[in-house]
C-alpha cells in the first residue's frame, strides 16, 4: 500500500439515474452493466492508476517528465434528494468532486448549481470540481447543449466539462486521468490559486 | 489505606426503641461510629447491606483519607434518606412542599428562565476524574444539571439535552451501575442512584423527546401531550416509556396504546405447566410475556378472538379466564387480580374491534363488486393493448414461479419439516407460542417455501391484511396514473430493482412493483418513495402475493423501522 505516490478521494454526485454508478463501474472494470441496481446511500470503489507524463498527451501538463502511481477512491453516492444528509458527510475528506448530469434530461442539468452549492458548503475549500454530461451515446435525445455546460463550468470555475458515455466507454478514462493530473499538479506544485491554471473543455468527439 | 469497616450489629435490642438491625460505619483507628442503615428484620437489613456493597463499597478505595470516607458516606446516606422521603411525596407532583424546595434550589443554582421546567431530581454521584462527587441531579425539559457541594468545593454542571449524543448504562472500575452521558467533547458518569432504572428511563425519554422536537415535528410523530415542553410531567414520560417498551417488545403498530399490565400465569401446553408472566392489553391486542426472558411470548390480535370468559375460581386454578381464538384453540390465563374489571374492559375493546371489522366487511362487499367490474374493464383493455391497470392481484404467484431455486432441495426439506413440527406443537397462526426455539429456527434460515407466510406472521402484516379488505385495491385504483415527484422517482427505479432477476425483466413484474410502490407512496406521503424500497419490494414480491407484499412493506416502513425511510434519511 505504501507503493502509491498519492491517494485521492473523489466524490461522485448528481441527480438520480444519470449514470453515476455505471461511470464508476466502467472505470473500475472496463465493462458496462446494463442491469445496474440503484445506489443506496454510498458505494465505494478503488482503482490504481498509472499516470505517465512521458506518454503522448495532447493536454498541457507541467509535470511531463514524471510518472506517478496513484490510488483513486471513488465515493459513489445515491442521487435521491433524501439521501443528501448521508452524502454530505463524505464531502469533507474528498480531494475532487465529479458532478454528473444526464444530457438527455434537462432537469438533471438544471440541478448542477445546487450540487455546486453543496460542495461549497460541505467540501474543502480547494476541492477540484469536474462536470460530466453522461449518456453521450444517445445524442439524438440530447436536451443539454455542450456549450451551455461549458458556460456554466466557466462561471463556477470548474476544472473541465466532459461529455461521457459509460455504455460506449467515451471519455471515462480521460475523465479520471484529467482529475488525477490536476490533483497531482496541485499537490506537487502547491498550486492553490483560485482559478485552476489550465481550464478547458472536451466534448465527446 | 483507608477502608470501610462495616459491622452488622445484629444484637436484638429488647427495648425495641431503636431498630433491631443496624449497619454501622467506622474507620480504622477511630472510636466513633455512626449508624448508616437500620432495619426491622434481618432480611431488610441484608438488602441494605447488599445495596451498600454493590453501590458504595468499591467507590471508597479512591479516597486517600478516612475523614473523606466518613464525610462521603454520611453525605450519601443523608441524601438518600432525604430523597426517599421526598420522592415518596413528590412522586405525585401534587405534593408541592418537597418538590417546591427542590425547584427553588434548582432555580437559584442554575438561574434558568422560568419556562425551564423541572421534571424531577435525584440524589447521585457525579464522577470527576476518579473522585465521586455527591450531589443532586436535576432533570428539566431542556437540560441535565448536576449540583454538588462536597469537601468545600462547589460543582455545577449543565448539559443541554440537545448536546447529548449517547446515554448508556455502564459500569466503570469503581462502580457497578453507572449512567454515562456522552456529549461531543466529554463523558460524564453518574452513579449510586437509589433507583437507577427509573432515573435512566426518565433521562432517555427527555433526550428522545428533545431530539424529536428538534427534528421535524411533522415527520417524527410525537404524542400530542409532549408537543408543548412546558406541559411535560414525569408521569407522562414514564407512561410513554412503558408504552414504547410494550410496542417495541411485541413489535406492535405505533398507534397501539397500552391499557393494562397484569401479573398472571398462562397455560403452555408444550411445557405442560403454567408459565408465570405478565399480560399486556392494548387497543387491539392481548399480549403475554413470560417472567423468564424469552421463555414464552404470545401475541393475540383481538380480531382473532372469539370469546373471553371467566371460568370457575378454584384453589387449583385461581381466577382463570379463557380466551378462545378462531383457529379453534384457547388460552387459559390464571391468577389474574381484579379479573372482573379486566374482562369487562377486554370485552368492550373486543366489541369495538369487531364493529370496525364489520364496517370493513361491508366495504369489502362493495369493493368486490368494483373489483369485478374493474377486472372486466381491464381485461378488455389488456386484450386491446399492453395493460398497466390493476388486472390481477395474484401477480405475486407468477413472480414466485420465476424464482430461481438456489438452495439445495434436501436442506430445504429438512428445514421445512422442522418448521412443520414446530407448528404442530406451538401453533401455526399469529397466536402461536413464541419461544427460544423460533429464534433458533429462524437463525437456520427460513425455507423459501415458508418465507412469505412466516414474514406475514412475524411482522403481523397478516392482521393488517385481514382487517383491511379491499384497501389495497382501492389504493391502487386511486393512486395509479397520478403524476407526482414520487411516481417519477419510482418510474426511474423500476428497471433498477433486482435487474438481474428474470421476474423484473418483463412487464408483469415491473407493473406489480410499480403498483405496490405507488400505492404505498399514496398511502404514506410522509415517506413517499425512498430508494431501496424498490429493492425491498422486489424481494417481497418474489415470496408473497402482491397485496401481501404491500402490507409487508407497510410493516417494515412503519412498524419495524419507523423513522428510517423519511424525507431525510439520516443513516
Amino acid at each position: 500500500d505504501d507503493a502509491f505516490d498519492y491517494l485521492f478521494k473523489i466524490i461522485l454526485i448528481g441527480d438520480s439515474n444519470v449514470g453515476k454508478t455505471c461511470v464508476v463501474h466502467r472505470f473500475k472494470t472496463g465493462h458496462y452493466n446494463e442491469k445496474q441496481q440503484n445506489t443506496i446511500g454510498v458505494d465505494f470503489t478503488v482503482r490504481s492508476m498509472d499516470i505517465d507524463g512521458k506518454k503522448g498527451s495532447s493536454i498541457h501538463w507541467p509535470l511531463q517528465l514524471l510518472s506517478f502511481l496513484l490510488q483513486i477512491q471513488v465515493w459513489d453516492t445515491a442521487g435521491q434528494e433524501r439521501f443528501r444528509t448521508i452524502t454530505q458527510s463524505y464531502y469533507r475528506s474528498a480531494h475532487g468532486a465529479i458532478i454528473a448530469y444526464d444530457l438527455t434530461r434537462r432537469s438533471t442539468f438544471e440541478s448542477i448549481p445546487h450540487w455546486i452549492h453543496e460542495i461549497e458548503k460541505y467540501g474543502a475549500a480547494n476541492l477540484v470540481i469536474m462536470l460530466i454530461g453522461n449518456k453521450s451515446d444517445s445524442l439524438d435525445k440530447r436536451q443539454v447543449l455542450f456549450e451551455d455546460a461549458c458556460t456554466l463550468a466557466e462561471k463556477h470555475g470548474l476544472l473541465a466539462v466532459l461529455e461521457t458515455s459509460a455504455k460506449e466507454a467515451q471519455n471515462i478514462e480521460e475523465l479520471f486521468t484529467l482529475m488525477a493530473k490536476e490533483l497531482i499538479a496541485r499537490n506537487t506544485l502547491q498550486l492553490h490559486g483560485k482559478n485552476p491554471p489550465n481550464s478547458f473543455c472536451l466534448d465527446s468527439r | 489505606a483507608g477502608r470501610l469497616v462495616g459491622a452488622l450489629d445484629a444484637v436484638l435490642d429488647s427495648n425495641a426503641r431503636v431498630a433491631p438491625f443496624r449497619i454501622l460505619l467506622q474507620v480504622p483507628g477511630s472510636q466513633v461510629y455512626s449508624a448508616i442503615a437500620c432495619g426491622a428484620t434481618a432480611e431488610e437489613i441484608n438488602q441494605h447491606w447488599e445495596w451498600l456493597e454493590q453501590n458504595l463499597l468499591h467507590t471508597l478505595s479512591v479516597f486517600d483519607n478516612k475523614e473523606d470516607i466518613v464525610s462521603f458516606v454520611k453525605g450519601k446516606v443523608k441524601a438518600l434518606i432525604a430523597e426517599e422521603t421526598s420522592s415518596k411525596l413528590a412522586e405525585q407532583e401534587e405534593d408541592p412542599e418537597k418538590f417546591r424546595d427542590a425547584l427553588v434550589k434548582f432555580e437559584s443554582r442554575f438561574n434558568f428562565p422560568e419556562a425551564e421546567k423541572l421534571i424531577t431530581y435525584y440524589s447521585c454521584c457525579c464522577w470527576k476524574g476518579k473522585v465521586p462527587r455527591q450531589g443532586w441531579l436535576y432533570l428539566s425539559i431542556n437540560h441535565l444539571c448536576f449540583y454538588s457541594f462536597f469537601l468545600g468545593k462547589e460543582l455545577k454542571l449543565i448539559i443541554p439535552w440537545v448536546e447529548v449524543q449517547k446515554l448508556e448504562r455502564t459500569s466503570n472500575v469503581f462502580m457497578t451501575d453507572t449512567v454515562r452521558v456522552t456529549t461531543a467533547n466529554k463523558e460524564r458518569d453518574f452513579s449510586t442512584f437509589l433507583n437507577i432504572t427509573e432515573a435512566f428511563r426518565i433521562m432517555e425519554q427527555l433526550a428522545d423527546v428533545t431530539l424529536r422536537r428538534l427534528l421535524d415535528n411533522e415527520i417524527f410523530e410525537l404524542d400530542p401531550g409532549l408537543q408543548d415542553p412546558t406541559q411535560i410531567t414525569k408521569r407522562d414520560l414514564e407512561a410513554r416509556a412503558q408504552n414504547e417498551f410494550f410496542r417495541a417488545f411485541f413489535r406492535l403498530p405505533r398507534k397501539e396504546k397500552l391499557h393494562e399490565v397484569v401479573d398472571c400465569s398462562l397455560w403452555t401446553p408444550f411445557s405442560r405447566c403454567h408459565t408465570v408472566g405478565r399480560m399486556y392489553t392494548s387497543d387491539s391486542y392481548i399480549c403475554f410475556a413470560s417472567k423468564e426472558n424469552g421463555c414464552c411470548n404470545v401475541i393475540i390480535p383481538l380480531r382473532e378472538v372469539i370469546s373471553i370468559e371467566k371460568m370457575e375460581d378454584t384453589s387449583l386454578l385461581p381466577n382463570p379466564i379463557i380466551v378462545s381464538i378462531r383457529s379453534k384453540t384457547a388460552f387459559q390465563f390464571i391468577e389474574l387480580k381484579d379479573r372482573d374489571t379486566l374482562v369487562e374492559n377486554l370485552l368492550q375493546r373486543l366489541k369495538e374491534v369487531n364493529s370496525s371489522n364489520s364496517v370493513h366487511c361491508n366495504n369489502l362487499q362493495n369493493n368486490n363488486q368494483v373489483l369485478i367490474s374493474l377486472s372486466l374493464i381491464s381485461l378488455s383493455l389488456c386484450l386491446l393493448s399492453s395493460c398497466s391497470s390493476i388486472s390481477s392481484l395474484s401477480l405475486g404467484d407468477d413472480l414466485y414461479k420465476v424464482l430461481s431455486k438456489t438452495f439445495p432441495p434436501e436442506r430445504e426439506q429438512i428445514k421445512e419439516s422442522l418448521w412443520d413440527d414446530h407448528f404442530v406443537e406451538y401453533g401455526r397462526t399469529v397466536c402461536m407460542f413464541r419461544t427460544e426455539k423460533i429464534r433458533k429456527l429462524v437463525a437456520m434460515g427460513i425455507p423459501e417455501s415458508l418465507r412469505g407466510k412466516l414474514w406475514l406472521l412475524f411482522s403481523d402484516a397478516e392482521t393488517d391484511l385481514a382487517s383491511h379488505p379491499g384497501y389495497y385495491v382501492h389504493l391502487v385504483e386511486t393512486s395509479m396514473g397520478k403524476c407526482c415527484m414520487a411516481t417519477e422517482e419510482i418510474e426511474r427505479d423500476l428497471h433498477r430493482s433486482l435487474p438481474e432477476h428474470p421476474a423484473f425483466q418483463s412487464e408483469p413484474g415491473i407493473a406489480a412493483l410499480r403498483r405496490v410502490l405507488t400505492a404505498y407512496a399514496h398511502r404514506n406521503p410522509k415517506i413517499g418513495y425512498c430508494q431501496s424500497m424498490n429493492i425491498l419490494t422486489s424481494v417481497l414480491l418474489l415470496y408473497a402475493k402482491e397485496e401481501e407484499a404491500f402490507w409487508l412493506l407497510v410493516a417494515v416502513c412503519e412498524r419495524m423501522l419507523p423513522d428510517y425511510f423519511n424525507h431525510r434519511v439520516i443513516g
